[in-house]
């Protein structure tokens, strides 16, 4: 009974939803928009959980003498009761814009700009000759980045017509055969989450 | 006379729709018998995938070392669009999960999302009951780092290292943080395998980790690990995927000689 109910909750309200796709009917609809509301409801449950696990994590690593990473779980935790407190007893507020505007957006731009300086890194691993393949990854990376250059078109007539049959016919072909599989990946796993062969919900 | 896509747009809502239920009733009737087939024993034909292959032999490894294998789950919500990714990453847990509980050692997850949490957490609990280690369930082994992307990123490439973990998997949604992550992975020293669904994120985790699997291939984690049920739908997959390549083919030859 354990497994069995919500192995059968799962089912029905997924067959339901797939029926509410299929079928234009304004009480199927009415239906399925409430259930995927109920998703959403989960999901914010889940979110809880989440807060209580990193709660949990960082204050006992915060509590731990000796522990070398208390610096950081000290800046998590001030950082997530400041943030709570100021959202719940301010919300909307221009202390809680500040908080977004020149804390949050700042360290999100920071990060997003170390990932070219990873990109760089990682591409000079991948284009180390150890294979044929990364030969053929850093002719043809050199070729379109030559061929990109504004003035490539002055340094031969074949270039830029060359680029965008590779960039139009080999990758379009290739990312669309990764496409395909990749939809046909989805529908099985779907379809097995939706019959109850994977159960990841059951656990 | 109303063109085939015409009359069927009678019928339907969409040809979206009609598209849809097509591959449905076809897939549906295959991926039932043929997973009633795995079941049963039967065996299907698998081409070496060298991510799943290497795991087999890191997950032996790790427990043989006592050193955890780090998986990360990336960020993708289940019940969303990103589950089948979410359930393959979920999929390779269960099987570290159940390999270090057997022996009763350590695990190391991390989880941008907390539904992923509660999942994970189930699954190692699953993992140390069947084993008979439930009273030694850690409850901090799968870390949550927060849904945003860059702030999981930031979270886990922390977590590594920590635990001395001999490899990590990367396995779920990831965009570009999963970059982020392969990078402090290779700073570590440590074997890096994973893979996503994402074209964008494609070609980033191809240049950053040792081995890794792209597409389809990021599917069919449980099939080569321990669910011999998958292999029905893997088969199944295929058999779509041949009459997919028909309808193609018919597809052009009627469009060019100007019967669609």
């Amino acid at each position: 009974m354990k497994k069995v109910l919500p192995v059968s909750v799962a089912i029905l309200c997924g067959l339901f939803t797939l029926v509410d796709f299929f079928v234009p009917h304004p009480q199927i609809d009415t239906i399925g928009a409430k259930l995927v509301e109920g998703v959403t409801i989960l999901a914010a449950f889940a979110l809880l959980l989440g807060l209580l696990n990193l709660v949990s994590v960082h204050g006992r690593r915060l509590a731990t003498k000796g522990e070398g990473r208390r610096g950081s779980s000290l800046v998590l935790l001030v950082g997530l009761v400041g943030t709570a407190t100021i959202g719940i007893a301010l919300p909307g507020s221009q202390a809680l814009d500040w908080v977004f505007n020149y804390l949050y957006a700042p360290l999100q731009g920071t990060m997003t700009a170390l990932l070219a300086f990873f990109a760089v890194s990682a591409l000079y691993r991948a284009f180390r000759l150890r294979s044929v393949h990364a030969l053929i990854l850093l002719v043809t990376s050199l070729f379109v980045l030559l061929a990109q250059l504004p003035f490539s078109a002055s340094l031969s007539p074949v270039l830029v017509p060359l680029r965008d049959w590779l960039l139009t016919v080999p990758v379009t072909a290739g990312v669309r055969g990764i496409i395909l599989g990749t939809a046909l990946g989805t529908i099985a796993t779907s379809l097995r989450v939706l019959l109850a062969i994977d159960r990841p919900y059951a656990q | 006379m109303p063109s085939l896509t015409e009359f069927l747009g009678h019928i339907f809502s969409t040809s979206v729709d009609v598209a849809a239920l097509a591959v449905l009733l076809v897939f549906l009737p295959l991926l039932i018998v043929l997973t009633v087939r795995a079941q049963g024993g039967k065996r299907f034909p698998l081409r070496p995938i060298p991510v799943y292959e290497k795991l087999r032999q890191l997950v032996s490894y790790a427990t043989e070392s006592g050193r955890p294998i780090h998986v990360a789950l990336g960020v993708g919500p289940l019940g969303g669009e990103a589950t089948p990714d979410v359930v393959m990453g979920l999929t390779v847990f269960d099987y570290v999960a159940r390999h270090a509980a057997a022996c009763d050692q350590p695990v190391c997850g991390s989880a941008g999302d907390p539904t992923l949490l509660a999942a994970a957490q189930g699954l190692l609990h699953t993992a140390k009951e069947e084993a008979g280690f439930l009273e030694r369930t850690p409850g901090q082994a799968v870390h949550f780092y927060g849904p945003d992307p860059l702030a999981y990123a930031a979270g886990a490439s922390h977590l590594l290292g920590v635990e001395n973990q001999p490899a990590n998997v990367l396995l779920g949604r990831f965009g570009a943080e999963g970059l982020w992550l392969a990078e402090a992975m290779a700073s570590q020293g440590s074997a890096q395998l994973g893979g996503t669904t994402d074209p964008a994120a494609m070609p980033l985790l191809t240049a950053a980790l040792d081995e890794v699997v792209i597409g389809e291939e990021v599917y069919a984690a449980g099939a080569y690990l321990h669910r011999p049920s998958h292999l029905g739908s893997l088969a199944a997959q295929d058999i779509m995927r041949i009459i997919i390549l028909l309808t193609i083919v018919i597809g052009v030859i009627l469009t060019t000689w100007g019967y669609w």
